[in-house]
């Protein structure tokens, strides 16, 4: 079993190390290989809504840097984790620009959820689970719940989680989640 | 009376000049400047990609009112806009500042649902909470991507008169002093078959990669299938 962790590494704190500890004594428990890719600004080129993963390179973005590396590792584990910053409610700015540059695991057209919403279709019969740890010095409640619902309003089979101080209590959430492959619609 | 400044923060990460958040930053323009309205613009992708968002952070600072326009990304901002806010958070602080403006946004998606911006305008009320501003609202637009190609058609004419009307009316706010109530989320979807949208968009993406030698097939490559 494979796990990815992304960090944010402008974002060193006590936190983010207590962080790293709980994640590292969780999947040393469960037995996997864990890979860590610690992302710095201007590390990954900003996505640009180009389009080229789908209609002139499938499945690959067309920037080369960093990108093809997280994204082969990724879809290669069984579970990949988010740990980022939380700012005004979001993924912090590194941790998005990989978030972005995801798109290519998807295809480009567009289905209706059962929900009736839109959304692309997978590209492959499966996906790591992901999960969106997030953590900061004084989140407000607003933030907070704002975090959450821009994965939970709009994607199914992603976990949020946020970081309350505690390396028991993350794993303690981290055991409530199944951490392995997941077929159908993200 | 001294002129107002607001400030249209223009956000699309596509290299191209003609996107959506510079149609709608025109239109913006056109409907918000006045006599006693000086608008100005910053372009986020150019700012970053030139290490020049510093001077841009001091004439924000300076602005009674920002419009931040943008494309959605995975439900909220996209990298290259929280990247530019986020350090102007910092640089307000480095500076001992804070900021006074009215935020105003308009967000618009490929997707045809305006709802789904929801989140992304909240993000942008955050970031006026935590820099000092004051949110005042958002244009939530849904199949943000037929704007610009089809603005003779009447369902996107009609569109284009509400979002021009919403940005008027920002503008009316920020003379007024904001003392008025101001819609907190105007929701703004095309009059378009929804069926109609998803097989135009779905032709699209065939007709585009055939264009670049791809064959149907080749779309649904899966170049990081696990081992």
């Amino acid at each position: 079993m494979k796990a990815a962790i992304i960090f944010d590494d402008d974002f060193n704190t006590e936190q983010s190390e207590r962080i790293e500890r709980a994640l590292d004594g969780f999947f040393a428990d469960k037995g996997f290989e864990v890979g860590k890719y610690r992302m710095a600004a201007k590390e990954l080129a900003y996505c640009m809504g180009c389009f080229g993963c789908w209609v002139k390179k499938p499945g690959e973005c067309v920037i080369t840097d960093r990108i093809a590396e997280l994204n082969r590792a990724q879809m290669n584990s069984d579970v990949v984790v988010f740990a980022t910053p939380v700012v005004f409610g979001q993924f912090s700015a590194n941790i998005k620009c990989v978030i972005d540059r995801w798109l290519p695991n998807m295809l480009p057209f567009f289905e209706t959820r059962p929900d009736g919403s839109t959304m692309h279709p997978p590209r492959y019969k499966d996906y790591p689970k992901q999960i969106m740890l997030g953590y900061g010095a004084n989140v407000s409640e607003d933030d907070r719940d704002l975090f959450t619902d821009i994965t939970d309003n709009h994607r199914s089979n992603v976990e949020v989680l946020f970081w309350n101080e505690s390396e028991e209590e993350l794993r303690a959430r981290l055991n409530q989640i199944q951490c392995k492959r997941i077929g159908g619609s993200l | 009376m001294d002129k107002k400044k607001l400030m249209i923060i223009e956000a699309s990460p596509r290299a191209e000049k003609e996107t959506t958040s510079a149609l709608l930053a025109d239109l913006a323009q056109n409907q918000i400047g006045s006599e006693s309205m000086e608008v100005g613009r910053v372009h986020v992708r150019g700012a970053l990609l030139k290490n020049a968002a510093e001077a841009e952070y001091t004439r924000m600072k300076e602005a009674d009112a920002l419009l931040i326009i943008f494309p959605l990304y995975f439900f909220c901002l996209p990298g290259m806009l929280i990247r530019f806010l986020q350090d102007y958070a910092v640089w307000l602080k480095e500076e001992n500042t804070r900021s006074h403006a009215n935020v105003y946004c308009a967000v618009n998606c490929g997707f045809p649902e305006p709802g789904i911006n929801a989140e992304a305008a909240r993000v942008i009320a955050s970031f006026a909470r935590q820099t000092g501003g004051v949110y005042r609202g958002g244009v939530l637009i849904g199949g943000g991507g037929m704007l610009g190609m089809q603005q003779q058609a009447p369902f996107v004419a009609e569109a284009l008169k509400q979002i021009g009307a919403f940005f008027a009316e920002a503008g009316a706010d920020v003379l007024s002093g904001g003392g008025k109530p101001f819609p907190h989320a105007v929701e703004v979807a095309l009059r378009f078959p929804r069926k109609l949208y998803f097989m135009g968009g779905n032709f699209g993406w065939r007709s585009m990669a055939k264009k670049n030698g791809l064959k149907k097939k080749d779309l649904y490559a899966r170049p990081y299938e696990r081992a």
